[in-house]
């Protein structure tokens, strides 16, 4: 079994995508976001072992990162549109940061394509092996799963 | 010269701040085209000339591997400079894509400025992008 990676390299590898990619600010810590209304992004990495990685975060949370991601004003049509997508692509930018720093020497791996769903948080929550929590620009709370599915391809 | 571009990513929204960057950088294009996976943009470069190619590694059906092969097996797309832009830092996809040919690799997150350094030096300078 590989070894996961520490709490911390988890939450910095997403607090710098967002400020690199988003010119948003986080911080380790706050209350969470509730399950039932979570947006939840996942994907897959497989390395040694596959793992699922995800972030649960609000609507809200989603519509000020598409706003940020695109240099839209928030509340338009277009950033509402984008919102789950741009989601997902924090997730896939993280993943590779995190990827970066955890799977070190050389050995191989490959990240999969974000998707989106809808109730699935607190599922992940019970088989996260590993958990992280931010809150990001003071008001918006965002959870991180590193669930081990187990041997790789 | 006005320029053709085909921005291949599977998120709409990087394919927004692609084509912004490309926008921001006051090139004169005539075009972006876009596609959401490689199937798609062998059938835009199939059916239009194309001056640059950015495109991303993950994607749902063919991916960005799969299309550089593509291309580099084909007369005329072999030519057309490829720019991976991808949250893919195995080192492994990216030898292998600068063997197919790729001119340069940009790494996700990127800065508006960084992707200008690499398309300008690419367009201007005749250099290969820093992978």
């Amino acid at each position: 079994m590989s070894a996961l990676p520490s709490a911390e390299l988890l939450e910095r590898a997403f607090l710098a995508t967002l400020e690199d990619a988003a010119f948003l600010f986080g911080e380790v810590g706050g209350s969470g976001v509730e399950d039932d209304v979570a947006v939840v992004a996942r994907l897959e990495l497989r390395a040694a072992q596959r793992y699922t990685l995800a972030i649960a975060a609000t609507q809200a949370f989603s519509e000020v990162l598409a706003s940020n991601l695109l240099g839209l004003e928030p509340g338009s049509p277009e950033v509402a549109a984008a919102a789950e997508d741009a989601l997902g692509e924090l997730l896939n930018i993280s993943s590779g940061v995190l990827a970066d720093g955890w799977l070190t020497s050389g050995r191989a791996y490959d990240l999969g394509t974000p998707t989106i769903e809808h109730g699935t948080a607190a599922a992940l929550r019970g088989r996260a092996a590993l958990t992280a929590r931010l809150l990001v620009d003071d008001e918006h709370p965002m959870d991180i799963f590193l669930v081990d599915e187990g041997e790789g391809a | 010269m006005s320029y053709e571009v085909l921005v291949v990513d599977d998120s709409k929204t990087i394919r927004a701040m692609v084509k912004k960057c490309v926008l921001m950088m006051g090139l004169d294009v005539k075009t972006v085209h876009e596609a959401e996976n490689g199937q798609q943009a062998l059938d835009i470069l199939k059916e239009n000339w194309v001056d640059i190619v950015f495109a991303d590694v993950h994607m749902p059906g063919m991916n960005g591997i799969e299309l550089v092969e593509a291309m580099s097996r084909d007369n005329l797309l072999v030519s057309v400079p490829v720019v991976m832009v991808s949250s893919d830092r195995n080192q492994e996809h990216i030898a292998r894509l600068e063997a197919l040919g790729i001119r340069a690799y940009i790494k996700k997150p990127f800065r508006p400025e960084e992707f200008r350094g690499v398309v300008d030096d690419l367009l201007h300078g005749g250099g290969k992008g820093e992978p």
